[in-house]
């Protein structure tokens, strides 16, 4: 690609060098500047110079003599001449013809627009807004050649009236346009010479301005000539694409098209009359600049040198001007044209941008720019570069050494980390392994360690090379060494990696980062390794914190027991928590850790919730319900005794104080509803106890709402309304051989059989079939379902005797 | 007394001493509830009734039935030797015994037929699981390798 690029930049040199050649001027040699010459030197000087200006003027002069003649034969080629232009006629032919397509599609939409002039925006599309203007389009479709033919004919009979009056324009440029008058008619570069040397023009200003002055002539023409040439095929194209236009005039929305069509191309036809007004204008000037001259001789004949304005000046003035009326009415052409905007002043802009791109002159304006940022903030690359600018950066590095000098610490420190941190962002973008593993042993120290600490971010530097680059950052030494060492992700690393990080680094914020992650891991495998580690910590929740992760992988309990009873109260309940999870403590030490919580405090509660009371001792129940200090583990404990039928929550009486008298201190229940439910806890296990604790609180009640007071109504309501199933698991101290209880049963028997009676059975419906089987009523059922869901064998004879009326 | 129920048949004399009640309840509480289902329920004892009457067979014989059926489903009786024992216990020819037994098998076991099964098997493991027929010997004509036939009825 590269190669292609450098061959074709080598043609166009050789094209512009071929085009130099053909213009540069024959030159006879002179022996004036030679070895024989009385002051050789000056005279080599003067020859050289003159010869140069001689050069530039030659060329100059050719080049508009060229363009000149080029730009009289562009203007006076006819855009459509009157036999017309095959090539024109039958592509604008099969534009029309595509375009009276559209009259049906259009139609077509007028008709819908009107069918539906309901919806929003059809409106604009339906046959009384449309029709007027498709009639009309249709009409002058067919004479849009014609009417473009018509504008082009009636400009280029402006512009040949301009033509007509300028005559040969050439002949006008070539003699008028001549900068060279600003210098003494001489024919050689001798001449020249000689003037240079007599001091005709004292001002070198002068020949600057001159040669200025016909370069821009120069450019003018050139722009001229290619805005003339190029007019010819724009204005085809828009001929051939003229009923587009047109029938675009029908549809709203291309209306902005066809306006945009004819300003393109009433522009373009206005550029070529503007512009010979101009040139006419200038031409004019010019042919009247022989008085202007006389009138100029006239006024410094008598004047003394250093009197008044210079001849020479005064005729430099002149074609200033002329320059002016040449360069300004081009460029007032093609505004007034309407080009603005349409074509030709994009078309030179975009032409001088590409051209700028071509040549690479932006991008390498911008990249300039950028190095020029970088140096300033980089210094000059190399080490010898850095070291005669180091720029922003070399102040700054420089400036942190002087204050390590003073004795600021951790100056360098930050200057380092204050480098790394640039030449990250600088080699941010490479994401190449390989290349960041070429790069992480070569370039300066800040360079390296960038790059390293991009690898570590990225995981790409093993333990060995991230031991190499702790080394460089000088280790447990400096600040830098340090933070790299925090820095590093030590959960990928092996256990034997970790542990030997851990005993190498001083960093204690480090090292505690390590057992953290070791811990976790369980490579903590004795208790003065977990003690070793938890002198890291000072502050007792760092500790506790540090002993739940390390304890967890201690699997042997007896291990761990010691611990339980050592450090703070945080650090026991670390390791406590541990083994309760595990089962590991008995009842008096479950409550020693429930002790060591503060009373009534989240945790504490927490903490006995979690217990599994049912698997404790009844003593060990007995000393939670008479020592724990929150309700709702005082609660949970009461609600375990109940079931289980402990000897402190079993009579009547100790049921009925721990559910509370509604109202009384410190209840464990917030209402009767509680009470209830707590006290039928204990129904498995004594059955009537729990019916004349509910009669002593007078807590339950019937359907109507009536408290029932009495051991019998609420034997009798409870009996009522419990399932089969859980009449079935009725105890049978308490319950089952307690005449009142089976008397209730038996009543709500016969009730069941009274209110489902069994249905008898029959003789076969059909001869010879099976007779019709009985039923049983309710209560037989209800026999039978507790028989079959009772599980103690006196129970099931009780059950067994009941009768079925 | 009950004499159709195969529950209630003695209940009296079982109540009536705690060792025998100890006994029947620790059985019928370990009983599957589909067996209970069968053992204890009025449709029971209905079915039982209307069986006695269509065999034309007498209280005793009745009573009898009930006992039969209650110790087949306690597992006390081995199923197989239920036709044997109506025979015997109810002094009914092989026949109509067998009969008696299929028709009890098919219309009052079935919703239970599989618990029944499970039940039989654990406690007459020995009768269920017979010796298993021997091999018949295989006749090998003289002077052919033994090595060369391949037994695929024994196999």
């Amino acid at each position: 690609m590269v190669t292609k690029l450098k061959k074709q930049r080598l043609q166009w040199l050789a094209i512009l060098f071929a085009v130099v050649l053909v213009l540069l001027p024959t030159h006879a040699a002179k022996a004036d500047c030679g070895i024989w010459s009385t002051s050789p030197i000056t005279d080599c000087i003067l020859e050289g110079t003159s010869y140069f200006i001689f050069l530039l003027f030659t060329l100059v002069g050719n080049g508009i003599a060229g363009l000149v003649g080029i730009l009289y034969s562009v203007i006076n080629i006819p855009v459509y001449p009157s036999g017309g232009i095959a090539v024109i006629d039958e592509s604008w032919k099969i534009m029309r013809d595509f375009a009276n397509m559209f009259f049906i599609v259009a139609l077509i939409m007028m008709a819908f627009a009107t069918i539906f002039d309901v919806l929003p925006g059809a409106a604009k599309y339906n046959a009384r807004a449309l029709f007027g203007r498709f009639l009309l389009t249709a009409l002058l479709i067919n004479f849009s050649l014609v009417i473009g033919v018509l504008v082009i004919q009636g400009t280029q009979v402006l512009s040949n009236t301009f033509l007509i009056a300028m005559g040969d324009i050439s002949n006008q440029l070539g003699q008028k346009l001549n900068p060279s008058l600003l210098i003494p008619k001489l024919t050689t570069t001798t001449g020249y010479a000689q003037a240079v040397e007599q001091g005709v023009f004292k001002s070198l200003i002068s020949l600057v301005f001159a040669v200025i002055l016909g370069a821009t002539f120069l450019f003018s023409l050139l722009t001229a000539v290619i805005f003339a040439f190029i007019r010819i095929p724009i204005l085809w194209a828009l001929l051939v694409v003229s009923p587009i236009a047109w029938i675009l005039n029908i549809f709203p929305s291309g209306q902005g098209t066809f306006s945009k069509w004819w300003k393109t191309f009433i522009g373009w036809n206005m550029f070529l009359p503007i512009f010979l007004f101009f040139l006419y204008f200038g031409l004019y000037f010019l042919g009247q600049q022989d008085a202007v001259m006389a009138a100029i001789a006239e006024q410094v004949k008598n004047q003394n040198i250093g009197e008044g304005v210079p001849f020479t000046f005064q005729i430099l003035f002149m074609y200033i001007m002329a320059g002016i009326f040449l360069i300004g009415g081009t460029m007032v052409a093609m505004k007034a044209s309407m080009f603005t905007g349409t074509g030709v002043v994009g078309v030179a802009k975009w032409s001088r941008g590409v051209a700028s791109r071509r040549l690479g002159l932006t991008a390498m304006g911008g990249a300039a720019t950028q190095r020029l940022e970088q140096i300033k903030q980089e210094g000059l690359p190399g080490g010898f570069g850095q070291k005669l600018y180091g720029g922003q950066a070399g102040l700054e590095r420089q400036t942190s050494r002087w204050a390590e000098r003073f004795g600021v610490r951790g100056a360098g420190d930050k200057q380092l980390a204050k480098d790394i941190s640039f030449n990250k962002e600088k080699f941010k973008n490479i994401t190449d392994p390989d290349e960041l593993k070429a790069r992480m042993n070569s370039g300066s120290k800040q360079e390296q360690l960038a790059i390293r600490e991009i690898m570590r971010d990225k995981g790409l530097l093993d333990n060995s090379e991230l031991e190499e680059t702790y080394r460089r950052y000088g280790g447990n030494e400096t600040l830098a060494g340090k933070q790299f060492a925090r820095s590093i992700n030590y959960d990928k690393l092996s256990d034997t990696e970790r542990d030997r990080w851990y005993r190498q680094t001083n960093d204690i914020e480090t090292k505690q980062k390590i057992a953290g992650i070791m811990a976790d891991k369980g490579e903590f495998n004795t208790i003065p390794d977990i003690q070793n580690a938890l002198s890291l910590y000072a502050l007792p929740v760092d500790r506790a914190n540090f002993l739940k992760k390390a304890g967890r992988r201690i699997t042997d309990n007896r291990l761990l027991k010691p611990l339980m009873t050592t450090g703070s109260a945080q650090e026991q309940l670390a390791v406590r928590e541990i083994l309760a999870d595990r089962g590991a403590l008995n009842g008096a030490e479950l409550f020693d850790t429930y002790s060591l919580y503060r009373t009534g405090s989240k945790e504490a509660v927490d903490f006995g919730a979690k217990i599994d009371f049912g698997n404790l001792s009844k003593i060990d129940r007995e000393h939670w319900y008479n020592n724990a200090s929150d309700i709702e583990v005082k609660r949970k404990v009461a609600e375990v005794m109940a079931e289980k039928g402990d000897s402190g929550i079993l009579t009547p009486t100790e049921l009925a104080t721990a559910a509370g008298a509604p109202g009384s201190p410190g209840a464990l229940f917030a209402n009767d509803a509680e009470r209830i439910k707590f006290i039928e806890k204990a129904e498995k296990k004594g059955f009537m106890a729990t019916i004349y604790a509910k009669s002593a609180l007078g807590i339950v009640k019937d359907a109507s709402g009536t408290a029932l007071t009495t051991p019998g109504a609420v034997l009798r309501n409870r009996v009522k309304i419990m399932k089969t199933s859980d009449l079935a698991e009725i105890g049978f101290s308490g319950g089952w051989d307690d005449a009142a209880f089976l008397n209730a049963v038996q009543n709500k028997l016969n009730a069941l059989q009274v209110s489902q009676p069994p249905i008898p059975g029959g003789p076969p419906t059909t001869p010879g079939g099976p007779p019709k089987m009985p039923k049983p009523g309710g209560g037989e059922k209800f026999k039978t379902d507790l028989q079959n869901a009772v599980t103690d064998a006196r129970s099931l004879a009780r059950i067994s005797a009941l009768i079925v009326p | 007394m009950n004499i159709f129920s195969p529950y209630e048949v003695d209940m009296e004399e079982l109540l009536a001493n705690q060792e025998s009640w100890d006994i029947f309840a620790t059985k019928f509480i370990n009983l599957p509830l589909n067996i209970k289902n069968v053992l204890s329920p009025s449709s029971t004892s209905d079915y039982l009734k209307y069986l006695s009457e269509n065999l034309n067979l007498n209280n005793d014989q009745s009573a009898e039935l009930s006992r039969i059926i209650r110790d087949v489903l306690l597992g006390d009786l081995f199923i197989g030797e239920m036709p044997q024992n109506i025979s015997d216990r109810m002094k009914l020819p092989p026949d109509e015994a067998k009969k008696v037994g299929n028709l009890i098998v098919s219309e009052l076991f079935g919703p239970a037929i599989e618990d029944i099964k499970k039940l039989q098997v654990e406690k007459f493991p020995e009768k269920i699981n017979k010796p298993i027929h021997e091999k018949p010997d295989l006749k090998i004509e003289p002077g052919i390798n033994k090595n060369n036939i391949v037994d695929l009825r024994n196999k």
